[in-house]
This record gives C-alpha cells, structure tokens and sequence, in this order.
C-alpha cells in the first residue's frame, strides 16, 4: 500500500496535477488580500469594496489561502512527489555503477570483429588495454553466457539532477518548516511620541522604552533612538545586557532572535472623529513607500462605527485633502485640511486633522534559515551540474557468446560527437581483433 | 535629460529599422538587408548603451528602480543576448525578427513612462538587490530570445516555403533549449537572491506577494518544460508552443500583475 502511493506519487502526471492545482490556490491569493502579508485596513476596505463576496471569502478562508490545509497539503504533495523521483534517481544512478546495470544489451550496436565468428575468451580479454587507453572504465564480470568485458565513458550527469530534485525537496520542506515555526513580532512605530521633523525628513523617536517579545523568550528590547533608517537598541536577557545600532540591511542578531529595521516607512496623519463628547483617534498611513513623496494616496481607512471611508492625501504645502465617502454615493464629503483644522461629516459629526506624524516598522524574528540557504545552494549547484555537464555515455560489451562485440552509447546533446567516438572505438577494436599477420608476412 | 532622450529614441529608431530591414531580409531572402539590419541593431545598442550609462550616471546607480530605468535595461539585455549570440552563432540572427520588435515596443514603453529620478533607499542598497535585479533582467532577456525562437519554429513549421534563411528546424529547437535553458538557471539564481536579499531586509525569505507567487509558477512552467522535452521526448511544434504558453506567465508577472494588484515590487515595474 504505502509501496503504491510512494510509486504513485513519483508519476509524471501526479506532479503535473499538483501544480496545476497549486497555480489557481496561489492565482486565489493574488486576487483576495493575505492576512499578514496587507496592512488590516487594506482587508477592511477589500471587505467593503466587496460586500457579496467577502462572507464568502471569510468562510472560505481564503484570506489566509497560503496557510490553508488544502494549499499545503498541495505543497506537501509536491515534497513528496519530488521525494519519490528523487528516490527513483538515485536507485538508477546506483544501479547504473553496478556492472552491467543500466547497459541496454538488446539496444547495442554490434560490431564483428571476426567476419561474424563469436570472440573467444583470450580476444575479448586482449580488447580491455584498447579501452583503457581510449579512456574507458573497464569491469568484467561473469553471466550465464559466459565472461563479460564492459567499458565505459563519459557521464549522463544523472547526480547533478539527484542533487537538484534533493535539494529542491530540502527547501520547500525548509520553508514550510519555517513558515509554520516561525515567530515574529512586528510593529508600526508612529513616531508620535515627541519627535523631531528635521529638514531631511528626518524623525527621531524620544527615548523611552519600547518593550515586548519579553513574554515570549525572555529578552527585552528597550528602543533608545529611531532615525530614518538607523537607530539603537538596547537588549536585555539572561545573557546579560548590550546596545547595539539599527540599520536598514544589517539585522541584530540576538540568541535565536533576529531584528530587523524596515525602511519602507512614511508620513501618517492622525485624525480625530467626534460626535458630542465622543472622541476617536486613530492613525492613517498616507503613503507605502516614499515614491513621490507623500502625493500617493492612503487606501481607504474607515471610520468605525460609520458608514464612511476616509482617503488622504497629502499636498506638498503638508496640507491634507480629505475624500470620505460612502460606498453606495461615492464622495460625500472633501476638503483640504491644515493641522488642527475640522471638518463636517454627513452624519453630523466632525473630522480633524490632528497632526502629521512618521511609521517605520520594527519585527523581531525568530526563523533559523540556515537550512533553507544550503537547500537553495544544493539545488543550484545540481542545476548547473545537470545542465551544462557534459552528458554523453558510450559502452562497449564484449562477450564470449554468439554476440561477439556490442557498442552503444547515449548523449543529451552533440550526438555527431557521439557518433565519431563511436566510428573511432569501432576501429580500435577491429584493428585491436584483427588476426596477426603469419610469420614471414606479406611481399 | 535631454541627451538621455536624444540616445534612447535614436535607439528605438535602429531598433525598428532594423526589425524592418531583417524581416523584410528573411521573408524575400535579401543579404542585404540582413546586414543593413545587423548594422542598424549594433547601432542602436550602442545608442542603447550610451543612454544608460547616462542615466546611470544621472541617478548615481544602476538601472532597476522603476519602468523607466527596468524596461530599458530588460530591452538592453535582450538585444544584446541577441546580438552577442549572433557574433558567435550567425544562425541566431533571424529571432531577431521577434527580439527586436519587442525590445524596441518595451524600450519605447519604458521611455513613455515617469522618468523622475528616485532615491535609492538604504533598504534598497544592498549588493542583494544588485545581484538579484541583474539576475531578472538575464532571465526576461533569455526567455524572450527563446520564445522568439520558438516563434520562428512554428512560422517556418507552419509555412515552409517562408523564411527560407532561417535555420532548419533543428538548430531551431536547439537554440530554443538552450536560450530555456539559460533562463531557467538565472530564473533560479533570481529567487535565491531575492530571497535572501528579502530575508536580510524585511525578515521573510518569502511573502507569497503577488511578483513572488507569479515568479514561482513561471518558474514551475519552465520546468516543465525542461521535463517534457528530457524525460517525456516532446519535442518540434509542441515544445515551441510550451515554451510560447511559458512566457505568457512571465509576462503576466512583469507586466500584469503589478498593475493589477499591490505588490512590493510595484516601485520598480511601474
């Protein structure tokens, strides 16, 4: 039974269906926004922009496709079918270093060296030094018809695909390994509390603690300082205590711990909703990165409890221009706000326009890679060496029965080139078989 | 500025004349127009060059950081895999008649687009990105020399009495593998690097963001392909129209998926 499954899963077809089910699980997640992968306000206004299908989408899970059972048993299908040709390949490549293994007897070209008279033993024994002084790896061993002499050479570069579908069965299994192990701590830091706007759209971060992940693995980490694009931390545990800098591209290393500071960050606005003595802060992002400056406009963000959107835009002068809109009208309401202005909302109560403010984005990762890595630097190594190694086999059979002298041989590519060895092997062995000439010779 | 707009037309002007000239060379066997078009293309690349190294020289590094700056250095690529190709191997010249015309249409797109200058961020300055970016541009320039190839083969398959200069169908089919070939192992190399690259910047080797997830497929049908030809023998119209059905999915990542949905890459294709 599992001797079935395992052949099953090494079928051609298998793998084929595997992936074309894999392309629309991952096309799913191309079209419907991924649950950690987009900010929650971008999921909150895929919901309201599709009202009929987001329950759907919900119950389906299919905000979270890529974590789905059924998309990674798909994957899990894919490791186990690459396990299972992996497996086969490697039986071949074992086999064909045993004598007589993988040489296709009934394929093979005979020659005859004797005008069709079978070789005797002391012949085929006397061909062995003309193989290897072509190059030939030679083995002999005995068979019911008798004694066998086998050369061989060159290389199918069979390991060089071993090693790749390995290696690539490695690192699909690493990474689901360090998807699922993975923990990661990430936060937006709005530099709202008393920063700095410099001129180069510098903002600094009072100090101040910062701390979380203690719960989890026993190190604290106190944030001292955030620039654009560097800063410091402090780091506590049992170890003992360190600074050390923040910079984009060079992530602290502490224990299984890994931190690292994003630099996709831009401006935020804080803006105030209030309707009589209620009051409702909440920060929205203007801009992902910083193309353009911070002329790109927010999604969407809602307003809770009302029926209205809200988009922003910010202007050069760092004014706002505000769009709140309501799905079924459209815009219900814009203008361009300066800090600490107010607006009306349809409902009767007021938006303001609170303060300007920064993000970046710290995450804490614990995730070791170092599989993964060796996994990737497997399968390209096995993609070159099965690729662009030569790959081209000739073998020669001599035997002692009726069949007298086999040639054959196999080449990925350049078979003229294979072709001429096997002309030249041709005529080494008639002239290496030839009857000597008698005593006395010819006039 | 201007002398970056003066070089780049001036290069898709070569590029399309001597599209011109080589289809118009190849459909009526004309030598002399296969060479005025050799000479057109040389011409233009070396326009092409000029135009890069100035922009190169304007922002302060290397051209990967929006459609401008990668459209112009895919096409680059492209012709010059071509042309290089063909100084060696002159059999190659007549995909040209494929790789031309697409290089000089997403050269001129590239030109139409935004052209302002953008800062290289730190999170973006990292010898990863440059080995990644040089990685995906050999990978768009490979697949496209072979599926011009491939389209070669099925015009002189489907019609044999036109494009009587092309090579014979064999020497096609080879070219076509060995042009997959090629950008299957930079296609690979391109992952690797993106991955690490992503897991020393952002935390994550992989994100399933869209470019990612559409790399990957394009990746996974271009092994098919390599599989179909060595272990299933497909061979002939077959595997040129597979490798034709393969670019499709890498056009779909390049140029569809960032102007559909938000992805990270987003910055530098459009």
């Amino acid at each position: 039974m599992i001797a079935a499954a395992w052949a099953w899963f090494r079928r051609p077809r298998v793998a084929l269906a595997l992936i074309l089910l894999l392309i629309p699980g991952a096309g799913i997640g191309t079209l419907v926004p991924q649950v950690g992968r987009a900010p929650p306000s971008e999921l909150e206004a895929w919901g309201r922009a599709h009202e009929g299908a987001a329950p759907f989408v919900t119950a389906l899970g299919l905000h979270e496709v890529y974590s789905s059972p059924l998309f990674l048993a798909l994957l899990g299908g894919l490791i186990l079918s690459t396990a299972s040709c992996t497996a086969h390949h490697v039986g071949r490549e074992l086999a064909a270093g045993r004598p007589g293994g993988l040489v296709p007897l009934e394929t093979l070209e005979p020659v005859d060296p004797a005008g069709g008279a079978p070789l005797d033993l002391p012949e085929a024994a006397a061909l062995a030094p003309v193989l290897a002084r072509a190059g030939y790896r030679t083995s002999s061993w005995p068979t019911a018809d008798g004694w066998v002499l086998s050369g061989r050479k060159g290389s199918l570069g069979g390991w060089g695909s071993v090693v790749f579908h390995a290696s690539l069965g490695v690192a699909l299994a690493a990474g689901l390994f360090s998807a699922a192990t993975r923990r990661a701590a990430y936060t937006e830091v709005v530099v709202g509390q008393a920063f700095v706007d410099r001129p180069a759209d510098y903002l600094q971060v009072a100090p101040g603690p910062l701390s979380w992940w203690r719960d989890h693995t026993g190190t604290e980490i106190t944030l001292e300082r955030l620039g654009r694009g560097e800063g410091s931390l402090h780091l506590r545990s049992a170890a003992g205590e360190r600074s050390a800098e923040l910079a984009v591209n060079a992530p602290i290393e502490e224990g299984p711990l890994t931190i690292y500071l994003g630099d996709f960050n831009g401006p935020a606005v804080l803006l105030a909703r209030c309707r009589g003595a209620e009051r409702d802060e909440g920060y929205v992002h203007l801009a992902r990165p910083v193309a353009g400056g911070g002329d790109v406009p927010s999604p969407a963000f809602g307003l809770p409890g009302t029926p209205f959107g809200v988009a922003c835009r910010l202007l050069p002068e760092r004014s706002l221009k505000v769009e709140v809109r309501e799905r079924a009208r459209g815009v219900v309401a814009a203008a361009t706000l300066r800090r600490g202005e107010v607006m009306a909302l349809p409902d009767g109560s007021t938006l303001a326009y609170v303060d300007l403010s920064a993000w970046t984005t710290l995450e804490v990762l614990q995730d070791d890679v170092a599989p993964l890595y060796a996994a990737l630097a497997g399968c390209l190594v096995g993609l070159v060496v099965m690729l662009f190694s030569e790959r081209w086999q000739v073998w020669v059979v001599a035997t002692g029965s009726t069949r007298g002298l086999l040639l054959g041989g196999q080449a990925r590519k350049a078979p003229a080139f294979l072709r001429e060895e096997l002309d030249a092997l041709r005529i080494a062995l008639l002239a290496a078989s030839r009857p000597a000439a008698p005593c006395g010779g010819a006039p | 500025m201007i002398s970056q707009a003066i070089t780049g037309w001036t290069a898709i002007a070569l590029y399309a004349v001597a599209s011109a000239a080589l289809i118009v060379g190849l459909i009526f066997a004309r030598d002399g127009a296969v060479r005025w078009a050799t000479g057109a293309a040389w011409t233009g690349l070396a326009a092409h060059t000029a135009f890069l190294a100035l922009r190169w020289n304007e922002v302060g590094h290397g051209p990967y950081l929006n459609l401008y700056e990668v459209g112009s250095a895919n096409s680059w690529v492209a012709v010059a895999l071509l042309l290089g190709g063909a100084a060696r191997q002159p059999r190659l010249l007549p995909a040209g008649a494929a790789v031309l015309p697409a290089s000089f249409l997403l050269f001129g797109v590239a030109m139409l687009s935004s052209s302002r200058p953008l800062p290289l961020l730190p999170i973006l300055d990292s010898a990863w990105l440059v080995l990644h970016a040089c990685f995906a541009k050999l990978t768009y320039g490979a697949y496209l020399v072979a599926t011009a190839v491939a389209a070669l083969y099925l015009i002189k398959d489907g019609r044999p009495g036109v494009l009587e200069r092309a090579p014979a169908l064999p020497i096609l089919e080879d070219l076509l593998h060995r042009f997959v070939l090629l950008g299957f192992v930079m296609h690979s190399l391109m992952i690797a690097t993106g991955a690490v690259w992503s897991q020393r910047a952002f935390g994550h080797h992989w994100a399933w963001d869209p470019i990612e997830t559409w790399a990957f497929i394009s990746w996974i049908c271009y092994g098919v392909f390599l599989h179909a030809r060595a272990l299933h023998g497909w061979r002939g119209r077959r595997l040129a129209l597979l490798a034709c059905a393969c670019f499709a999915a890498i056009v779909c990542a390049f140029f569809g998926v960032p102007y559909l949905y938000t992805t990270s890459h987003n910055l530098f294709l459009r």
